[in-house]
């Protein structure tokens, strides 16, 4: 998706991935996001990332803490080995609070940020441009 | 179930010493209604297990503990499980908890009544219980009646321990400040030491020692005290064992003794009458960083055990484990029961020792399951929190889009309903948050990360996020702070919380003129005023403030009523007290204290 043209320079539109395993939070994501002008993949849980991400590329991943079969951390910990990945951007969406998953644990994972679900959305814009932008 | 249980405990006690009281009440008991009955009845089974602990009497072999009391009671009404109410009563955390902090308070309210009226103590305690859940003790003579508070605390339907612990705590704490402030520094502390001393002697050093430290002022039992138990502990065992092992000529004794005096022990020497120089020992353990008591542990396990092999190579099992098992027992007769560590039990043969063998892993067996509980507990606290919290992600962003959609704008009527929805799933959201934070408090698994605080830059980060709150409804916020205040020992992201939570408040009471936030410090405490001109609070309404879900007055836009229960459990955790002045129309003023440490400390 082409977002803009200007002067010649052609800007093509961030690619934001979600990652959830409730399908009515990906979609209130994708509204928010796609409504900004970023092109949005979403995915329900963390295999279906992990096979999506190996043929689309995306410029951020954003990463629910708590799913079943694989947990959050075990998706990014996974991203964090592919060679193909490396250097994806990752942040976490998450319900858990700061205090509980640790700025420790977000560390270790190289992730950017922590959005606290509920978000307000022009909170999830910013910190989404302030991010992928880097 | 519980009037059983009252009768059979009833039953050891018939026709013991001062159990008069007791009976009696027992004989009232009877009498009341069912529905006081329950509240009544645990008050006074806790009533009974101290008399039995107190009194030591025979129907818990050895040693009194909570497990041993519990399968004695299970055996004698071949009961399979306890309810989870009985179960928490006989927890650890639990009754055992009230009980020794009833007894080292009230042997540290009958060290005060040698210098203070009853009647000024009575009024202290008071005004410090005051609308917490242990109101109501009471001073009768030279004796302390806990009864009433206890009626209280087990009225509740889940008795919350670990809130009530802490409320013991507190209530010691400020008797021994308020000492301190009348009597100076030195004699206060003598009053609390006479009273730890008089507990510690009827009821040995451990385990009853470590709940009791749990209860003590932070600033008085220090570290360094419970070592010093600790070391004098272990010399006298060493000194004990030494001086009969010298006795009996073993070959190598004295070299094995002299390799095995490494770490803390190095330079300790070992004198001909086979007594211990302890002159090189170093005077201040706390030096050794924070495992001082573990480092002194593992070299003291170090030495017994050396001890015990050489007399066991040379004198037979049989003997080297009655030496060892002699000296034990008179110096756990002066101490009460030692701490021993695996490296002594791995030493001692089967048949020594059994019963401090099987303390020592129950112990351990303890501190794991705790230790486990408490992370099953904020596993399923964080899971929760995330089912809870997930589904307002579509409410609130959807009705967001909706009131920003410039394609499709809103008929009015619309627009207002929508935003309804949405601030309702705003206040849903703090709702979430606050119950969360009140369920960790209660359950003592909240985890504060401390470290020096300044409380201006505190105050301004909370000033910062709520200006826009303020000025949306037209009324002005300043902090005044005062420059180069000492710093404060405590949790940043806590605190911000607190004073957040008191700004909101006094917005939401405030539609005219603002709100000052100021901080002062003297007398080894800083004091946060959140000062408003606002509605202001009727006096009868004073005292429910800090009650769950107690909003006072017509009910205003957002709050939860938990925020100022939250500010006091996490103030009070700080070791600090949380109160308010106000009257009705002049608006109110919420200050929280915290102490100041002296520098060299925490």
């Amino acid at each position: 998706m082409i977002k803009s043209y200007v002067w010649g320079v052609i800007e093509v539109a961030k690619r934001i991935m979600i990652v959830d395993d409730e399908q009515e939070v990906c979609d209130a994501v994708k509204a928010v996001l796609e409504l900004e002008g970023f092109e949005v993949l979403t995915a329900l849980s963390g295999p279906e990332s992990l096979k999506k991400l190996q043929k689309e590329k995306a410029d951020l991943v954003l990463i629910d803490f708590f799913m079943p079969k694989m947990s959050g951390r075990e998706l990014c910990e996974r991203i964090r080995k592919d060679p193909k990945l490396k250097g994806l951007r990752v942040a976490f969406l998450t319900a858990a609070r700061f205090g509980d998953v640790g700025m420790e644990k977000l560390r270790k994972l190289k992730a950017l940020d922590y959005i606290q679900k509920p978000f307000d959305n022009d909170d999830l814009v910013r910190r989404v441009r302030r991010m992928v932008s880097k | 179930m519980t009037d059983k249980l009252v009768e059979y405990l009833l039953d050891l006690i018939a026709d013991k010493e001062g159990a008069k009281p007791i009976l009696d009440r027992v004989e009232r008991y009877k009498k009341l209604p069912p529905i006081e009955k329950e509240a009544e009845s645990f008050s006074l089974y806790l009533e009974l297990e101290k008399f039995i602990v107190t009194h030591k009497l025979p129907a818990i072999k050895g040693s009194y503990t909570a497990e041993s009391l519990r399968n004695e009671i299970k055996g004698t009404f071949g009961v399979k499980e306890f309810s989870p109410r009985l179960n928490a009563l006989f927890g650890i955390s639990g009754a055992e908890r009230v009980i020794f902090s009833e007894i080292i308070l009230e042997a540290l309210i009958k060290q005060l009544l040698t210098i203070f009226k009853p009647s000024r103590i009575q009024s202290l305690i008071d005004e410090i219980t005051r609308g917490q859940p242990i109101e109501g003790i009471e001073v009768k003579g030279d004796k302390v009646d806990f009864s009433a508070s206890e009626r209280k605390i087990f009225s509740v339907s889940k008795p919350w321990f670990g809130l009530i612990s802490i409320n013991y705590r507190n209530l010691i704490s400020a008797l021994y400040w308020r000492a301190r402030d009348e009597l100076g520094e030195e004699k206060a502390n003598w009053i609390l030491q006479d009273a730890h001393r008089s507990v510690q002697e009827k009821y040995g050093y451990l385990p009853w020692a470590q709940l009791v430290i749990g209860v003590m002022p932070e600033d008085f039992l220090t570290k360094e005290r419970e070592l010093e138990v600790l070391t004098s502990c272990y010399k006298e065992l060493a000194n004990a064992i030494g001086t009969v092992l010298a006795r009996g000529e073993i070959r190598g004794l004295r070299k094995n003794v002299s390799q095995s005096l490494t770490s803390v022990l190095r330079g300790v020497r070992l004198n001909p009458d086979g007594s211990f120089d302890f002159s090189a020992l170093p005077k201040n353990l706390q030096a050794i960083k924070e495992d001082g008591a573990k480092k002194l542990t593992e070299s003291f396990s170090r030495l017994i055990s050396v001890m015990y092999r050489s007399a066991r190579d040379g004198l037979g099992e049989e003997t080297a484990g009655r030496i060892l098992e002699d000296a034990y027992k008179s110096v756990q007769e002066k101490y009460g029961a030692l701490p021993i560590s695996s490296q002594v039990l791995q030493a001692i043969p089967e048949g020594v020792l059994e019963r401090e063998k099987l303390e020592f892993r129950a112990k351990e067996e303890l501190e794991r399951g705790v230790k486990r509980m408490d992370m099953l507990r904020g596993e399923f606290a964080s899971v929760s929190a995330h089912e809870l919290r997930s589904p307002l992600v579509p409410i609130i962003t959807y009705s967001e889009l909706l009131l920003k959609d410039k394609k499709h704008k809103l008929a009015p009527e619309q627009k207002k309903k929508l935003e309804v929805i949405l601030s309702s799933a705003h206040r849903e959201r703090e709702l979430v948050d606050d119950i969360m934070d009140i369920t960790k408090l209660e359950a003592g698994a909240m985890r504060f990360d401390m470290q020096k605080v300044q409380l201006a830059d505190v105050i301004k980060e909370a000033v910062v996020g709520q200006r826009a709150a303020a000025e949306a409804k037209g009324i002005w916020i300043k902090a005044k702070v005062q420059r180069g205040l000492p710093p404060v020992h405590g949790d940043p992201k806590r605190l911000t919380q607190v004073i957040t939570n008191l700004i909101r408040n006094a917005n939401r009471f405030t539609d005219k003129g603002g709100i000052t936030v100021s901080v002062s410090s003297g007398d080894g405490q800083a004091i946060v005023e959140v000062q408003d001109t606002g509605t202001g609070i009727a006096e009868e309404d004073l005292g429910k403030l800090f009650r769950k879900f107690s909003q006072v007055g017509p009910r205003r836009e957002g709050g939860t009523g938990l925020g100022l229960v939250i500010c006091k459990a996490i103030v009070e955790a700080h070791g600090g007290k949380i109160w308010v002045k106000s009257k009705l129309g002049q608006g109110s003023t919420f200050s929280f204290s915290l102490p100041i440490r002296k520098s060299g400390k925490g």
